[in-house]
């Protein structure tokens, strides 16, 4: 193996190490949710579950990144170079490669290359379906209407939001045509909200970045993600009208439309949960949570905790290499 | 060789006479004739050609027992409506968008009749609260 090669795989395992050790924080932690997430606004709620998805793949990369730091900062002459003091075991470092390692830690690294690359197809592949999907969403569509919204002819009642960069919202021909003109603004409502969050980019980038959780933790958090963004804009769409009850009675009417078409469609089709509707009516019918402004002081919090890993940069590298040196065995 | 993922459409007798096989377990063409064509009206004939239909599109077996053929399902109710949804989300946008997208109510995960008619009971009493209110 080429000592670049066995620094890619050094850097992975320190990675990977960082990543369980991540992913398994944030599955304990989300474990207790019940105790403090229900009574958050649905837009906060969104937040920490997106913070949740995110943080198994951002975290170990930005500390991996901490851990390069001072073998970059000591080749720019910033300060002293961390690896000419020691020998005794492998660098985490791109500047002092790492010689080789053994066989089968090789092997196991290279399979985890090989996993992370089939992770990484598996997102294009959703990717490239959104993609056809909506393209074949443009192509029934009528052009743009001025309430920002095109029209697409189908008999299954829907709508969606979708555009990653630019938000586009759809609604088929038979929900214009079953629900009344205040239940229709109520959905378009809701659906601008999606396009105004940039929903369908928040969900593309957790479905990505949460795939170091477990296959459990990972669909509660999506699902979470899902129901919190949905009834983020449900509190914006009843904020924008002014009446609750009127999101609550739309969304119950598209409910029975929907319920009918698949089941029109698919006889013998069972009704599968139908919490989440549940949830977002028992909701609605309650006065909006209060919603402290807490962005800023997050933002503030995030760049302070990066902040402060460039600060402990040394530490972090030395105490890693020494895991890594235990872990694989450096040569 | 067949594909197995193949698109297999299924008239509303076959998916009649499927359910019953999910539902009663394995079954001669008389005894399906009793459950599903009686009452029906339909004749022995359309059953038994039906159950065949359903072999021929390896979603039933058969084998024989005695002098008469018994049929079971194949695949099982979870499977093909598996499948059936993937048929619908290939041909209908709507349905069951990409995992990326939200759709204002979820389309796979149903609420069943008597929820809805709970919460529909629940706003309505809201709405009486609200407008006969001081």
């Amino acid at each position: 193996m080429s000592s670049a090669l066995a620094t890619a795989g050094v850097i992975l395992a320190a990675w990977l190490s960082f990543a369980a050790a991540t992913s398994l924080a944030v599955t304990l932690v989300w474990r207790t949710r019940d105790r403090w997430l229900p009574g958050m606004h649905p837009r906060h709620r969104a937040g920490v579950a997106l913070a949740a998805a995110a943080a198994p793949s951002v975290v170990p990369t930005l500390l991996v990144l901490a851990c390069l730091e001072p073998g970059l900062a000591g080749l720019a002459g910033w300060h002293r170079d961390h690896c000419l003091s020691h020998a005794d075991h492998l660098h985490l470092c791109v500047v002092h490669a790492t010689a080789a390692l053994h066989a089968p830690v090789a092997t196991i690294l290279v399979l985890a290359g090989a996993a992370f690359g089939a992770v990484l197809g598996r997102g294009i592949r959703e990717l490239v379906r959104t993609r056809r999907y909506v393209a074949a969403l443009r192509c029934s569509a009528g052009p743009a209407l001025g309430a920002g919204f095109r029209i697409v002819a189908s008999a299954h009642p829907f709508s969606l939001a979708t555009g990653l960069v630019r938000g586009e919202i759809w609604v088929s021909s038979a929900l214009v045509a079953a629900l009344s003109k205040e239940e229709l603004d109520v959905v378009l409502m809701h659906e601008r909200a999606h396009v105004e969050r940039r929903d369908p980019l928040r969900r593309a980038a957790a479905a990505a970045l949460s795939f170091p959780l477990g296959p459990r933790a990972r669909r509660s958090v999506l699902s979470e993600l899902a129901l919190a963004s949905e009834q983020a804009c449900d509190e914006a769409a009843a904020r924008s009208l002014g009446a609750r009850l009127r999101v609550a009675e739309a969304i119950l009417a598209a409910e029975r439309l929907a319920g009918a078409a698949v089941r029109s469609t698919l006889a013998g089709l069972p009704a599968f949960g139908g919490s989440a509707v549940r949830r977002r009516i028992a909701s609605l019918l309650e006065a909006e949570p209060a919603a402290p402004a807490l962005l800023a002081p997050l933002r503030i919090a995030f760049f302070l905790a990066v902040g402060a890993l460039v600060l402990v940069a040394d530490p972090l590298h030395h105490a890693t290499e020494h895991w890594l040196h235990l872990l694989l065995g450096g040569r | 060789m067949r594909d197995p993922h193949r698109k297999v459409t299924l008239g509303a007798l076959e998916l009649t006479v499927l359910e019953q096989l999910w539902e009663g377990g394995p079954a001669h063409v008389a005894a399906m004739h009793a459950a599903v064509g009686e009452p029906r009206g339909l004749a022995r004939n359309t059953i038994q050609s039906t159950l065949e239909r359903l072999a021929r599109k390896r979603l039933a077996d058969r084998r024989k027992v005695g002098r008469a053929y018994e049929y079971r399902a194949r695949v099982s109710r979870s499977a093909w409506l598996s499948r059936a949804l993937r048929n619908l989300i290939d041909e209908v946008p709507g349905v069951d968008p990409p995992l990326l997208l939200s759709t204002f109510v979820d389309l796979v995960e149903r609420a069943d009749a008597a929820t809805l008619e709970e919460l529909e009971a629940l706003v309505r009493k809201r709405r009486e609260e609200k407008e006969g209110g001081p």
